[in-house]
């Protein structure tokens, strides 16, 4: 099973959101990770074939899925970045819904949908209507309606959005279980929910894809340039200037930097192991510090 | 699929509300009609359409019809609908299907309504024979004109992905009718297509057997729905959602 992004390029009203993506993804996890306005909901949307590329295709064991439609979609799983759900159906009805246009046939969907409610923790909601339930509880809905046709291409556009951490941890357990022989891919703004899931990183940045690695072959990119310094809190202005700084932490009067640098920016600098967050402000900066 | 746009259709809460009008303000029409004898009774029973079952046949396409096309966008379960294997061309054709029926089942119902007051209220022998028939004879009109609307009103609204803008202007369209005075207008002007050229006309019921423009109007209906059909197909195909 492969999917194969060909060229892609994506306009918006004379906007390029998208600039010749290439990329081949064979099973496995796959963790898209890039700033807002980089084009990773784009991307999803053109992988599911909601929209259209401007130029380029998308390749589905060497067929274009807009030739292939609904076999294509047959195998398909997504989650949307705003999903809400009909707010008048119950968990149950909406999923059952959601399986008829998967074309499960009702026994099926029956039983697909009560392992799935079990899966997601919703067994005891399944008759509660939509209309009340939190934002984690739609993001489990969404989630498990991605999920009713077991597809072979899961495409989950932040997933973990709204979800507490017990039930990230509960949802990173669901996907590492379901990655083999299965192609997902998962866009968030959660960097850990990457690290600790993803076998492949594709880093977004301005439509353009820059890396696309391992997590640890991107941690290796950063060996030797994490440091970790104290410092006085006037400093800090001059060290968020000249350096990127993936984390600042208030101890007493003193400020404790995590700095990404090739040189060691000061004598009492420690070096410590890179993490996925400074492979994110190494790629893409932050914001400017201040206390 | 057919089953479950069906549903979703009669979980609009709009349904109740104007099943409980209609039925509240027929039956006060037709009470107080029934105390000035038999003529004011029959002409009042057979005006149901004219007035009353129109407007309330228009009210629940564009409010509970019409918002089958945009429930998914104000919902926001477009997309992930979008990628299931039936959700772009299959969808539509079925939501288009369900929308049809769901018409033809709120027109029946209606027509129920009307009998069901008459023979309520009616105190008057030698009138029930003459009040089928009339019932009978206006019924396909009603319903060639609430389908036809139906389809026509669901088409602005995928077009202008609004069900707002698709009831404002389908309201307008429907409305039309009931400001113009049919026989004072030149047949074919604009005002004339106004009056009749947007189907509420058939869903008035208002003689239209007698009308010798008969042809004329199904030819522009014709022509009219199947350029507003070709037109949201051809969007849709562009839009990527067919």
């Amino acid at each position: 099973m492969m999917l194969k992004i060909e060229n892609v390029t994506h306009h918006y009203r004379g906007f390029e959101a998208l600039k010749n993506i290439n990329c081949e993804l064979s099973p496995g996890i796959y963790g898209l990770l890039g700033p807002n306005g980089a084009g990773k909901t784009t991307l999803l949307r053109i992988l599911v074939d909601v929209i259209a590329p401007s130029k380029g295709r998308v390749l589905y064991n060497h067929r274009d899925i807009s030739a292939l439609g609904e076999r294509y979609r047959d195998v398909l799983g997504y989650l949307p970045q705003e999903f809400h759900g009909y707010r008048n159906f119950t968990a149950e009805e909406f999923l059952k819904y959601v399986a008829n246009l998967k074309g499960l046939d009702r026994q099926t969907a029956a039983s697909r949908v009560e392992q799935l409610l079990d899966m997601v923790g919703l067994t005891e909601v399944r008759k509660k209507k939509l209309k009340g339930f939190s934002g984690g509880m739609k993001r489990r809905i969404g989630i498990a309606q991605a999920l009713l046709n077991d597809p072979e291409i899961l495409i989950l556009d932040e997933p973990t959005a709204g979800l507490d951490p017990s039930e990230r941890i509960r949802l990173r357990g669901i996907l590492s279980k379901l990655s083999k022989n299965k192609i997902i891919i998962l866009s968030t703004h959660i960097v850990s929910d990457i690290e600790y899931v993803a076998d492949e990183v594709l880093l977004l940045k301005k439509g353009e894809l820059i890396q696309k690695a391992t997590p640890s072959a991107l941690l290796g990119q950063l060996e030797n340039q994490v440091w970790r310094l104290r410092i006085q809190e006037e400093e800090l202005e001059k060290y968020s200037t000249n350096y990127a700084v993936s984390n600042v932490h208030q101890l007493g009067n003193d400020i404790e930097l995590r700095i990404i640098s090739e040189e060691k920016p000061n004598e009492s600098a420690v070096n410590v192991e890179p993490r996925m967050e400074d492979i994110y402000v190494y790629y893409f900066g932050t914001q400017k510090v201040e206390l | 699929m057919l089953l479950w746009e069906i549903k979703k259709l009669a979980k609009n809460r709009w349904n109740l509300f104007l099943f409980a009008a209609l039925m509240s303000f027929w039956g006060i029409r037709l009470y107080f009609a029934a105390q000035k004898g038999a003529d004011r009774f029959f002409m009042t029973s057979i005006s149901f359409w004219h007035l009353i079952g129109s407007l309330m046949i228009g009210f629940m396409i564009l409010f509970v019809n019409t918002r089958l096309f945009f429930w998914d966008e104000e919902e926001k379960v477009k997309e992930a609908i979008l990628a299931t294997k039936s959700g772009k061309a299959r969808l539509f054709l079925f939501r288009m299907l369900a929308n049809a029926l769901y018409t033809t089942g709120i027109a029946i119902l209606f027509l129920f309504i009307q009998v069901l007051g008459f023979f309520i209220f009616n105190r008057y022998e030698n009138l029930s024979i003459t009040f089928i028939v009339e019932c009978l004879e206006s019924f396909p009109y009603v319903w060639a004109g609430s389908v036809l609307f139906s389809v026509f009103a669901a088409c602005v609204c995928t077009v202008f992905q609004s069900h707002m803008v698709a009831a404002v202007l389908c309201g307008i369209l429907f409305g039309t009718t009931y400001l113009l005075r049919g026989n004072l207008l030149q047949p074919y002007s604009l005002e004339w297509f106004l009056e009749k050229g947007f189907f509420s006309y058939f869903i008035r019921a208002k003689d239209i057997v007698l009308d010798s423009q008969f042809m004329v109007l199904m030819i522009w209906y014709g022509i009219f729905l199947a350029s507003v059909l070709v037109l949201t197909i051809t969007l849709q195909i562009r839009r990527h959602e067919l």
